[in-house]
């Protein structure tokens, strides 16, 4: 019996099969238990995963500073309005001591949020900066591997010139001393003969 | 054509692959608070799952969206959005994994002090010793998927907690489809081995609408 793969049982497992592998995979399931040991195994853990739940992220928590700073204002605005239609003193306590709440709230979800943003950015920031200074090193040692080879060539360049030099002056001093020593050959015109 | 131009969403949101391309070009503030809000909450599931520890989780989305706007000028609009997201937090995770493990602070018992791990505080409440039976179970599977090496566990975390298709889990790790699937079997028979007590101890019947789809 030709068994199907574990891809294909994966597939029916996550409702990812065509309807047709669906049929087939079904029918193959009822005929063969090695399979359908297989698949209940693999269900048994899906089943355990499950298991593992997490909250859903608080939208609250990760609302933007600024939402916490335009619904402050939109009350601070609200609470100007009252204000000027009452004339009660303790409304405007009592507004005072709202404008005071909301403002620390927004103050403190700004500050909070900002901070976390702010070590976030930091913390990309270094990076960033340990990636320029990478490549700023990079090029450094370029550099001086390059002019490492350029000196390297000089000095190449220059023992041959030195040793060239020295031949040639060699050959000069020979040259001088065979001068010094050389006596012209009798003039066979001359008076004396 | 009428029924595209009365579509609310089409005349009152944007795609993220539009978001992220105003993100890109123009810096624009409010499309990436749109993305953040659109995507905090699976990346920091992401995280969490991959890493085990729930703060660090969403200290690590934090990372992911504040590394989104710093690199925004990566982004290329013929990628998909959610892939190019999906393989920034994995990375960041795959960096605080290696991390953890230098410093030695890699732990599977996060939660021995009893502190477990939150669960929905919906309306549905569990009793005192519900609620410390599904904590004890749950941590025995954060336990059991953190002891899988990497390549398994995050193709389960993607495929089985946060719903992308094979295919698209394939673009995100680069690997083809069958090499994922196989994957994800070889995942599943290793935590079935694993979690074979609290299976056998704690046998839930409820099945997952698409287990259903056998027999």
């Amino acid at each position: 019996m030709n068994h199907p793969t574990p891809e294909h049982w994966m597939g029916i497992l996550y409702g990812e099969a065509t309807e047709t592998e669906r049929h087939e995979l079904d029918a193959h399931l009822r005929a063969c238990p090695e399979c359908a040991a297989k698949v209940k195994t693999w269900r048994a853990g899906m089943g355990a995963l499950d298991e593992w739940k997490l909250p859903q992220a608080s939208p609250a928590r990760h609302q933007p500073a600024w939402r916490w700073v335009a619904a402050a204002a939109a009350v601070l605005a609200l609470g100007v309005v009252i204000g000027r239609f009452s004339m009660s003193r303790e409304m405007d306590n009592r507004i005072a001591a709202l404008r005071n709440e909301i403002h620390l709230k927004a103050t403190e979800s700004a500050g909070a949020e900002a901070q976390k943003w702010l070590t976030g950015f930091a913390k990309e920031l270094e990076e960033q900066r340990g990636t320029d200074a990478a490549s700023y090193l990079a090029a450094l040692r370029q550099v001086d591997a390059h002019r490492s080879a350029e000196i390297a060539r000089l000095r190449r360049d220059l023992g041959t010139v030195a040793v060239v030099a020295d031949a040639r002056l060699s050959g000069a001093e020979e040259q001088l001393y065979a001068l010094a020593g050389y006596t012209p050959p009798d003039d066979p015109d001359s008076d004396d003969e | 054509m009428a029924k595209k131009l009365f579509s609310w969403p089409s005349l009152f949101s944007s795609t993220d692959e539009q978001a992220m391309w105003r993100v890109r070009t123009d810096d624009d503030a409010e499309a990436f608070a749109k993305l953040v809000a659109r995507w905090q909450g699976p990346i920091q599931n992401l995280c969490t799952r991959m890493i085990g520890d729930a703060h660090r989780g969403e200290d690590l989305a934090q990372d992911t969206f504040a590394r989104l706007y710093t690199r925004r000028k990566n982004y290329e609009p013929t990628a998909r959005f959610s892939t190019f997201l999906w393989r920034m937090a994995l990375n960041i995770c795959y960096d605080e994994l290696r991390k953890l493990k230098r410093r030695g602070e890699f732990s599977l018992h996060e939660y021995e002090d009893g502190d477990g791990p939150a669960f929905d505080p919906g309306a549905d409440e569990p009793a005192p010793d519900a609620r410390l039976a599904e904590n004890e179970r749950a941590e025995t599977v954060r336990n059991a998927l953190l002891q899988l090496a990497e390549p398994y566990r995050v193709v389960v975390v993607l495929r089985h907690y946060e719903g992308l298709k094979f295919r698209e889990i394939g673009d995100v790790l680069g690997i083809p489809e069958g090499t994922v699937k196989s994957r994800m079997a070889e995942a599943l028979s290793q935590l079935s081995k694993r979690l074979n007590s609290l299976m056998t101890d704690e046998p839930r019947t409820v099945p997952r609408p698409r287990e259903k789809l056998l027999i």
